[in-house]
């Protein structure tokens, strides 16, 4: 393995392309890819293929199924339709994107934890309660302006 | 890591290098320079040169301005410039072109035509 293998800007190539090392499609690839190895379809590529890789990095055109055993990576310049299947995948901001895609370790597998976080944030409200009701009594010793705190407590009150 | 890594082979790609280890069956076709180190079966149309390296097995008629093979190709050749069998070349088929030069060492079977 280890072998760099490159398709430049300016050529096209179309058929079945298999074996090992590492891949740079700079031009126009179709058919089927099958390849021990990472690829790269930078942003000048144009990609129409049923692909079956290590990983893959996609920063152009690409349309077809990706089936990654690593990782899928969408870069900002991506722009590509159809399913993406790898344990991680990254799509940056930026990339456009449409069809499925799967991480086939995504599977639900005990409940999640975040829900339950959420429940005794209730607790702390009677804790408030005491202290608002002290607020009107305290108004009420100072009497001139009595009234006017008792309504602006009471439109308090109401909003809770 | 990966990405680092990703990123350092995606930096402007110039060329076109089909390694050792990859194997295409298809039409392979630009204007851009190929070298072929691996194997592709089918046919090669470049208006550029086109190199089989030593190592490569190619089966496909070639089109291309200037053809360098130190591999095996098996197929017709046509070539707008010249077309040279290196020393460890084979090469099997018709070929055409302008000028074309056969190294000590290199096997060949086939028809030349230099439109002479």
């Amino acid at each position: 393995m280890g072998n760099q293998h490159q398709i430049g800007e300016g050529v096209r190539l179309a058929g079945a392309i298999r074996g090992a090392g590492d891949l740079v499609i700079a031009g126009e690839v179709e058919g089927t890819l099958t390849l021990d190895g990472e690829v790269t379809c930078a942003a000048t590529s144009t990609c129409t293929l049923e692909a079956q890789v290590t990983a893959i990095r996609i920063e152009g055109r690409f349309t077809g199924s990706v089936t990654a055993s690593r990782r899928i990576d969408l870069g900002a310049t991506a722009i590509v339709a159809g399913d993406l299947s790898a344990p991680t995948v990254t799509i940056a901001e930026g990339a456009a994107f449409r069809g499925r895609l799967e991480m086939p370790d995504a599977t639900p597998t005990e409940p999640r934890r975040a829900p339950a976080a959420t429940a005794p944030v209730s607790e702390p409200e009677p804790a408030a309660a005491p202290e608002s009701a002290a607020e009107p009594a305290a108004a009420e010793a100072s009497a001139p302006k009595a009234k006017t705190t008792r309504s602006r407590s009471t439109t308090r009150a109401r909003k809770k | 890591m990966a990405q680092s890594r990703f990123g350092a082979s995606a930096s402007a790609p110039s060329g076109t290098v089909i390694g050792n280890g990859l194997v295409i069956e298809g039409e392979l076709s630009g204007s851009e320079a190929v070298t072929l180190e691996g194997e592709l079966r089918g046919s090669v149309q470049l208006t550029a040169a086109l190199t089989v390296a030593a190592g490569a097995a190619v089966e496909a008629d070639v089109t291309a301005t200037s053809l360098d093979v130190a591999g095996s190709l098996v197929g017709n050749v046509a070539a707008s410039d010249r077309v040279a069998l290196q020393e460890t070349g084979k090469l099997i088929g018709d070929v055409r072109s302008p000028r074309i030069s056969i190294a000590e060492g290199a096997s060949f079977k086939g028809h030349i035509d230099m439109d002479a």
